[in-house]
């Protein structure tokens, strides 16, 4: 189900309402509704991705265009009203300090933004340094495990493990090849990570067509994208909110773990484009996709013919 | 000195009328047209867009539109603006002087 269109605050609407008493009354007493109706659609609008830059755009779009415009009437108003010179420098009073401000504003907020993103960034490279932390602790210890089986499959396996064990390209092929990608995954599925799906691509290699549970079951969970959705709704993901925080991690996490996907050859678009949103931060793309990821219990893999088959109708 | 009746639109009124070419519009749908023209250069805000269809009435190149086009679907409160034949004038001349301008530039860039 599409989430509802965002509507404009009644505060905001009201403080917008308050700047147009700046502009000529002529021009507002004519066109001042107007401008609030199109003020509140241009914000329904720019809000309903939910983005955060897309709002900070919607507030630096308004502020130049308010005091652009602003000036053009009242030097238009003072034209017609034919007394040029006092008006004028009525106007360059009032209007060098507002201009002097709007300037700083625009510094100000553009310096909070480089320091959001700097901040942002430095979440991400301390999540990045710590999810390989997490890999190469998981690694060793797998490895470990696996040499203690002491049989030729099991070393093997462990070079596997040390080396590159998310590009499946490099196994060889065959029996004791299947053996062994058994126990991988069996290990593997053992990690509280959600790695089984590894497991299941090392198990189905040649599958692009795994099965609905498989794919739902590697979905990051509506629960998660509602909350990092809220969180980003509200600005509120630099530590202030726990919750978010963890949403945040678990956002890092999710997508470090869609890389491992893709590294073991595993493609199926729903995956992919979800992934794809949910690094960009587009929620509300991610709450629809969930639907057509719900679709996908209706349909069954066809190994004949290599292809899908839906019960319910477009649900692939 | 320059023939200046009817004068030249500016570049944001220019916008505006074509964006009336295919029918008549109310304000937003005026700012979504000339965003959607120029692939989102150019994003028109209440301010601008009104002063400028205050302009192009007092002009004469465009005018209030007295009907609606589906008075069920929409908001009441919303005005329809359409092109006068004084506007229709005023597009075809300046995209005729653009095109001049821009035969010229072709000319002259890539002979």
């Amino acid at each position: 189900m599409k989430s509802p269109r965002p509507i404009c605050p009644a505060w905001l609407r009201a403080c917008y309402r308050i700047s147009l008493r700046t502009y000529p009354a002529q021009f507002r007493a004519e066109y001042g509704a107007l401008m609030e109706q199109a003020f509140a659609d241009r914000y329904a609008r720019f809000t309903a991705s939910g983005n955060m830059s897309e709002k900070i755009r919607f507030a630096l779009d308004t502020l130049r265009d308010s005091s652009q415009s602003l000036c053009s009437q009242h030097w238009l108003a003072t034209e017609a009203a034919g007394f040029v010179r006092q008006r004028f420098l009525l106007l360059l009073v009032l209007f060098v300090p507002v201009v002097f401000f709007h300037q700083n504003l625009i510094m100000k907020a553009s310096e909070s933004m480089t320091a959001l993103e700097a901040t942002m960034d430095a979440l991400d490279t301390a999540m990045d340094n710590a999810m390989d932390n997490e890999y190469d602790t998981y690694r060793s210890k797998l490895e470990s495990r696996l040499r203690q089986y002491g049989d030729t499959d099991s070393v093997k396996a462990a070079r596997f493990v040390s080396n590159r064990w998310t590009t499946i390209d490099d196994i060889p092929e065959g029996e004791a090849l299947n053996r062994m990608n058994l126990r991988i995954a069996r290990e593997v599925m053992a990690y509280p990570f959600r790695l089984s799906l590894i497991a299941r691509v090392v198990d189905e290699r040649e599958r692009y067509w795994s099965d609905a549970n498989t794919v739902y079951s590697i979905m990051w969970p509506i629960d998660n994208v509602k909350q990092l959705r809220a969180c980003l709704d509200h600005k509120d993901f630099a530590g202030k909110d726990p919750a978010c925080l963890q949403a945040w991690k678990d956002r890092r996490r999710y997508l470090q773990f869609s890389k491992l996907m893709y590294g073991s050859g595993y493609r199926r678009p729903e995956v992919e484009e979800f992934v794809t949103a949910l690094e960009q931060n587009r929620m509300e793309e991610l709450e629809l996709n969930y639907i057509a990821l719900n679709n996908l219990q209706h349909c069954r893999f066809i190994p004949a013919q290599n292809n899908v088959e839906c019960d319910k109708p477009g649900a692939r | 000195m320059a023939e200046t009746t009817p004068s030249s639109p500016s570049s944001a009124q220019y916008q505006i009328l074509l964006s009336l070419l295919d029918g008549e519009k109310h304000g937003y749908a005026i700012m979504l047209a000339v965003e959607s023209l120029t692939d989102g250069e150019v994003r028109l805000g209440p301010g601008t867009l009104y002063g400028a269809i205050k302009r192009l009435i007092e002009q004469g190149w465009i005018a209030e539109s007295g009907e609606r086009p589906d008075p069920d679907l929409d908001d009441e409160r919303r005005r329809y603006y359409r092109l006068t034949g004084l506007g229709q004038k005023v597009v075809a001349r300046e995209t005729t002087r653009m095109h001049r301008l821009v035969r010229f530039a072709n000319q002259h860039l890539f002979a």
